[in-house]
């Protein structure tokens, strides 16, 4: 797994030693290197940060005084009464709608905002949802993203920008980004409910903390790419930093800034599912319940319906492209927008006028066709097919031993039984060697506060925890680069494929990961295997969607160099496509490893047990001290995994760009 | 010409990049190499001591190669990048003194600039484009449109107005970039090698629209090129600069009959055998 | 789903618990045993206004709700489901968006109920439900067939049972299977201290603990596992409860201090279900309150509305409003 690159180790080696950095990273060895000689091969009893008894004790302090304390009177309960009301009203407007106003509505906005092929899709998502028969609740979660998202993005903008105007502060918020992003969202969904109380409020708090980083992300990255040629322009035109903002910066920035509702969307409705647990019901609650009676087909027919409602805010969000965008607006005059604005209610009122004289108000029951059934038979058929007696192979449940017994096992012992400071010394020599002296320096910290944490109640200590959740992430991520890599690769290379898995891999990443489980964990006995395949079959697609847009990136003039040159299909791959696409696959790998850690962390309530089961543990057994203790510990080990593979890409392209 | 206003007055510009910057001007070590400079002191002074007036109406072009410093030179005239040393007078106004609603008042309506690669904006149209300045200043739309009309039909643009930056030729889209800089009816205008991206024919179309211009307008032009029979063709006056200086400043003919070192006898023979 | 967990201030617990026992017919001490509650208003008060019901996750508490929301709906209140997490429902009941949870199994929630309804007296203990929990080890009932003696903890002694339960997690022991790690679980003392071959593998929830019961049914493989009634996987798979030795004052001694010491070696004690009302409705509205505490039936009724759920394929709520029409005494009772 661990790759060293062995790029011009001799000069990093002297430019490192110069480096003012090096400072931290020497201090962390010495600093571990005297804790092991001074106090043996565990960590030494005083250093603890104690943090669980802290953290318990706040819980209890909160639990005893809100409602009553001044934060909770003039701050949290406002808070919350206003969001639970902002989603109650768009509730009860979108049922005021009635269905068919709702369709019209959706229609026409569409139309208006995206074109009509939007519009087409946008009515297929309404009508799924229907004949999924999940109209009502569907529509509370409409109504729960419509409010999450807007504030998610009302708020991610403005800090996106404002950290693409401040580097430093850009700096500061990343590590609170990360960990945000990393943190399962079971961690701060509870706190969430001490503080807003239950039902809307704390889901859409928790929705917003787990999704806003995506817009605050992107539009940074938006607003950094903005060419300084057209800063320059604004500049010497006289523009004030606000017109240049509003009229150059935004407008050119805003392919990305609309990536960052999508994603921001896309991460929102991964947490519908645990927004339930909080009562705030909706699609999520039938996948809860799904997940609770082992219904398969349930389960699935629910994850579509909020993939639906995925689809359809995207769709309504996404704008046109730019092609479509001039012809709009060429066809633009004020007089015009007038009469569509005006026609348009128009068609809404009286469809809305008609259904209810007609008395359709919810979409027709006798209309729906949930799909439980045949995904349930599917699935009954598989798993009475493949579990065991597939010749050769087994059968999944065999399949699931020899994984456990022979790559499992050898690679959490490897981990979990050596000495601390020794995993320690060696993360940091590869952070050194991948990223150099300040990434080196970062995961070494990381780690040693890993080792300071002592909350017990699981079987192990949170460092033998964190190592388990290690290994099992690192065969997830090698067997999902495996598979992703040459998918990702002939996908790239062939635009008819890429075509083909595209909608596919589009699906797969909406769907909530716990959905997946639930077939997972009928096909593979308890323990660490379905969760491996479940965060596997998670990664895929953005692994295989990023190496393929990597190697469609390469440029069509290195490509017609090298066919000029008569390079077989095979070279063009080996010398141009994969190394000028490196750097790309090698980021989409270090987005990959980030989601296949979340996902290892939710299979803890499928027997994988370890730092996932730790943060479950804790927040249901009300050890709030443990639950907090793991997530940090969750934390560090991505920023560790993190820090390394930025290393990487940023080394393996150091090679291409020098020989130029 | 020569009782005209003076429209721009430099005295000693530097501009050094690098660290403790003020300390190189006027020091021995501002005369060191290039390369000398940077390994003693982590600076580049890439404009050193330069000093040059221009008359009202007339056209002052600055011709080096890349890398001397003739694209620094003309963004501290508007402070686009913030000179180390020196004064800048512009239409009797001290630009160096000026506050930043001040300097952002002369460049809205005194000073104007077309890039060397347009700087066009992408989501806004030609007409757009042109109107940008206006809107920035607050203009009323239709002051501004109709404005922005006139200067494009100037160019001879008035057919594309609607059309998108991506639509038009690069000799169309430097037209808009020519187009915008027009449309505040500036005193000044500053051309960073506008041309340089364009094929010849194109190159020498545009040449003769910016006289054609500079005769109807009466601009004051500052031009950077690095193309001497550009330059030769377009200035009153031209400046030859090497790393950060002026070699040597006359008119075309004087240069071209006097060149004052080998480096600018060698641009000149070469102009002179091609012209031939 | 059901939870039990650490039972260490269960002494608390059980004693308001058993003090309300029985109390269906009268006025009920509130949990912090100061002021007796409600004026009795006559035989049958009128019911009026609205009530939030949480709903827990699983059948037992859904069948509770519905009976009560049926009941009261017959009587002019306007009732609210609300589904939710059963830890995350104390947040409800101590600021009133919910006003009774109907089925709290008071062992899992020692914590809770020592700060909320001991310390801060925002919700009220509301009696006993009537249904009695109860965990336990099981086998399929096609293991004990095959091998009656693994149906008590001596037949697991032998090295043939650690043989038999083995798989690849546990490696030459027998494996124990636990479900959700919340559960209070003696397991690992109990295998200690009675010196069984096996191991305890965490499944991580129910739900994954319920797929491998599956899925050992399915290919007959053996499985020696955590489990619980009521619970409706229990009317899906024929189980068999494994003896285990009985409670005995050291155990009781040893749950109570919450086996720090892991001394624990006998069965699981019996878990009273209890309900939990909030001040807040019973300030707003005493009557339905007083209802709610009245309320009580049998673990056979709760059976016989989850039964008509699952294997007649009844909407709870009609499956609420059957049981309802046929056992008018019973509710009428709750109405005094």
């Amino acid at each position: 797994m661990f790759v060293v690159p062995n790029v011009a180790i001799d000069d990093r080696l002297r430019a490192g030693l110069r480096s003012p950095k090096v400072i931290g990273f020497t201090v962390v060895l010495c600093c571990t290197l005297l804790l092991r000689v001074g106090f043996g091969a565990t960590q030494p009893s005083w250093w603890n940060f104690r943090v669980a008894p802290v953290v318990d004790g706040f819980d209890h302090w909160l639990s005893l005084h809100r409602g009553s304390h001044w934060a909770f009177r003039f701050g949290f309960g406002p808070m919350s009464s206003a969001l639970r009301n902002a989603v109650q009203w768009t509730l009860n407007a979108l049922r005021f709608l009635t269905w068919p106003g709702l369709l019209v509505t959706v229609a026409l906005t569409a139309l208006r905002v995206s074109g009509a092929r939007a519009a087409i899709m946008a009515c297929g998502c309404v009508f799924g949802i229907g004949m999924l028969g999940l109209w009502d609740p569907s529509l509370s979660t409409i109504a729960l993203m419509a409010v999450s998202v807007t504030i998610s993005v009302a708020v991610g903008i403005p800090v996106g920008i404002y950290s693409a105007h401040h580097p430093k502060f850009e700096a500061a918020i990343k590590v609170v980004l990360d960990a945000m992003q990393v943190m399962p969202a079971y961690c701060y969904l509870l706190p969430c409910v001490l503080l807003f109380s239950i039902g809307f409020a704390p889901s859409v708090i928790a929705t917003i903390l787990f999704a806003a980083p995506a817009s605050i992300r992107l539009t940074a990255h938006g607003i950094k790419g903005v060419p300084p040629a057209l800063m320059e322009v604004a500049e010497a035109q006289g523009a004030t930093k606000h017109q240049t903002l509003l009229h150059v910066e935004l407008p050119v920035a805003r392919p990305s800034l609309v990536l960052g509702v999508n994603q921001t969307i896309n991460l929102a409705l991964g947490i519908v599912v645990i927004a339930a647990l909080v009562g705030s019901g909706g699609a999520g609650q039938n996948v809860l319940d799904a997940l609770q009676h082992l219904e398969v087909g349930n389960a699935v027919n629910a994850g579509l319906a909020i993939v639906a409602v995925a689809f359809l805010f995207d769709r309504l969000s996404s704008g046109r492209t730019m092609k479509g965008a001039r012809a709009f607006r060429a066809t633009r005059t004020q007089g015009r927008s007038v009469l569509e604005a005006v026609s348009g209610v128009a068609v809404v009122v009286s469809t809305v006028a008609i259904a209810k004289l007609a008395g359709t108000t919810a979409f027709p029951a006798n209309w729906s066709h949930p799909i439980s059934g045949p995904i349930d038979e599917f699935f009954a058929w598989i798993s009475d097919n493949f579990r065991t007696g597939v010749p050769i192979i087994g059968g999944t449940k065999s399949f699931s031993d020899a994984i456990t017994l022979h790559v499992m096992n050898p690679v959490r012992d490897l981990l979990v039984q050596r000495a601390w400071w020794m995993i320690v010394v060696a993360v940091v020599v590869i952070a050194w060697l991948s990223a150099g002296s300040r990434a080196a320096a970062t995961c070494g910290l990381a780690l040693m506060v890993v080792a300071a944490l002592r909350a017990s109640g699981g079987d192990d200590t949170i460092w033998a925890d964190t190592m388990n959740t290690l290994s099992q992430v690192l065969i997830a991520v090698t067997i999902t680069a495996l598979i992703a890599f040459p998918i990702g690769i002939a996908a790239g290379r062939s635009p008819r494929l890429f075509a083909m898995l595209r909608p596919l891999l589009d699906t797969a990443q909406v769907i909530p990961a716990f959905v997946y489980l639930v077939p997972v964990l009928g096909l593979f006995s308890t323990g660490r295997v379905p969760g491996m395949i479940a965060s596997v079959v998670y990664g895929l697609p953005p692994g295989i969607q990023l190496t393929a847009l990597g190697i469609r990136g390469v440029p069509a003039a290195a490509i017609e160099a090298a066919e000029s040159l008569g390079c077989t299909r095979w070279q063009m791959l080996k010398s141009v496509q994969i190394p000028m696409a490196w750097r790309s696959i090698l980021l989409g790998l270090n987005q990959t490893i980030l989601l296949i850690f979340s996902v290892v962390v939710i299979a803890g309530l499928v027997g994988a047990g370890s730092l996932g089961l730790d943060v479950v543990y804790g927040l249901t057994k009300h050890e709030l001290g443990l639950g907090v203790e793991a997530g940090i510990a969750i934390v560090a080990l991505a920023i560790v995994l993190d820090r390394i593979t930025q290393g990487w890409a940023n080394t393996f392209t150091r090679r291409p760009a020098a020989s130029h | 010409m020569e009782t005209a206003r003076t429209a721009i007055e430099c005295n000693g510009i530097w501009k050094v990049f690098g660290p403790k910057s003020e300390r190189i001007v006027d020091s021995p070590d501002a005369d060191l190499p290039r390369s000398e400079l940077e390994t003693k002191t982590g600076c580049v002074a890439a404009v050193r001591d330069i000093s040059f007036r221009v008359p009202e109406g007339g056209v002052f072009v600055v011709m080096g190669l890349s890398g001397s410093g003739k694209s620094t030179l003309i963004r501290c005239l508007s402070r686009l990048i913030e000179p180390t040393a020196g004064t800048i007078t512009i239409d009797g106004q001290s630009v160096r003194a000026l506050k930043p609603a001040e300097l952002r008042e002369l460049r809205r309506t005194k000073v104007s600039m077309v890039f060397q690669h347009f700087g066009l904006l992408p989501h806004r149209n030609a007409l757009d484009n042109v109107a940008f300045g206006l809107e920035i200043q607050g203009r009323s739309k239709a002051q501004r449109l109709q404005r922005s009309r006139e200067v494009l039909e100037l160019v001879g643009l008035q057919d594309v107005a609607e059309s998108y930056p991506d639509e038009l030729s690069g000799g169309m889209q430097q037209r808009v970039g020519l187009a915008r800089a027009l449309a505040n009816d500036p005193m000044i205008l500053l051309f960073d090698e506008p041309f340089s991206a364009l094929d010849p024919l194109i190159r020498r179309e545009m040449q003769d629209e910016v006289l054609r211009l500079q005769r109807e307008l009466k601009k004051t032009v500052v031009f950077i090129t690095h193309d001497l029979n550009e330059a030769l063709k377009l200035g009153d006056q031209i400046a030859i600069m090497r790393d950060g200086r002026f070699v040597q400043v006359a008119s075309p003919d004087d240069l071209v009959a006097n060149p004052a070192d080998d480096y600018v006898r060698a641009f000149v023979q070469d102009v002179v055998r091609s012209n031939d | 789903m059901m939870r039990t967990r650490q039972l260490l201030t269960a002494t608390v617990v059980f004693g308001l618990a058993l003090s309300a026992c029985g109390s269906d017919k009268k006025a009920v001490t509130p949990a912090d045993g100061g002021k007796t509650t409600t004026t009795r208003s006559g035989s049958s008060a009128k019911l009026s206004g609205k009530v939030t019901l949480a709903v827990n996750p699983w059948d037992g508490s859904a069948a509770n709700a519905a009976v009560a929301k049926a009941v009261l709906e017959a009587n002019g209140v306007k009732v609210t489901i609300k589904e939710i997490d059963e830890n995350a429902v104390w947040a409800g009941l101590d600021d009133g968006s919910i006003g009774a949870n109907l089925e709290v199994w008071p062992s899992g929630h020692a914590k809770d109920i020592a700060t909320y309804v001991t310390e801060k007296k925002t919700v009220l203990n509301g009696g006993l439900i009537g249904p009695t929990g109860h965990i336990g080890w099981y086998i399929p009932k096609f293991v004990a067939d095959a091998h009656p003696e693994f149906a008590s903890w001596e037949g697991l002694k032998t090295p043939a049972a650690a043989a038999y339960f083995k798989t690849a997690e546990t490696g030459g022991q027998g494996q124990f299977l636990l479900g959700d790690p919340s559960y209070v679980s003696f397991d690992k003392a109990i295998i200690k201290n009675l010196n069984l071959p096996f191991k305890v593998v965490t499944g991580g929830s129910e739900a994954s603990l319920i797929t491998s019961i599956g899925a050992a049914f399915k290919d007959k493989t053996a499985l020696l596992f955590y489990f619980y009634e009521p619970q409706w996987a229990q009317s899906k798979y024929e189980l068999v409860s494994v003896k285990l030795p009985a409670v005995t004052s050291e155990c009781d001694a040893a749950r109570l201090a919450g086996d720090k010491d892991a001394k624990y070696n006998c069965d699981y004690p019996l878990d009273k279900l209890m309900k939990a009302i909030s001040a807040k409705l019973e300030a707003s509205n005493p009557g339905v309150a007083k209802f709610l505490r009245n309320m009580t039936w049998t673990a056979t009724d709760q059976n016989a509305v989850t039964t008509y759920k699952n294997q007649d394929g009844m909407t709870m709520d009609a499956a609420a409003k059957k049981w309802v029409a046929a056992n008018e005494a019973k509710w009428k009772a709750w109405l005094g």
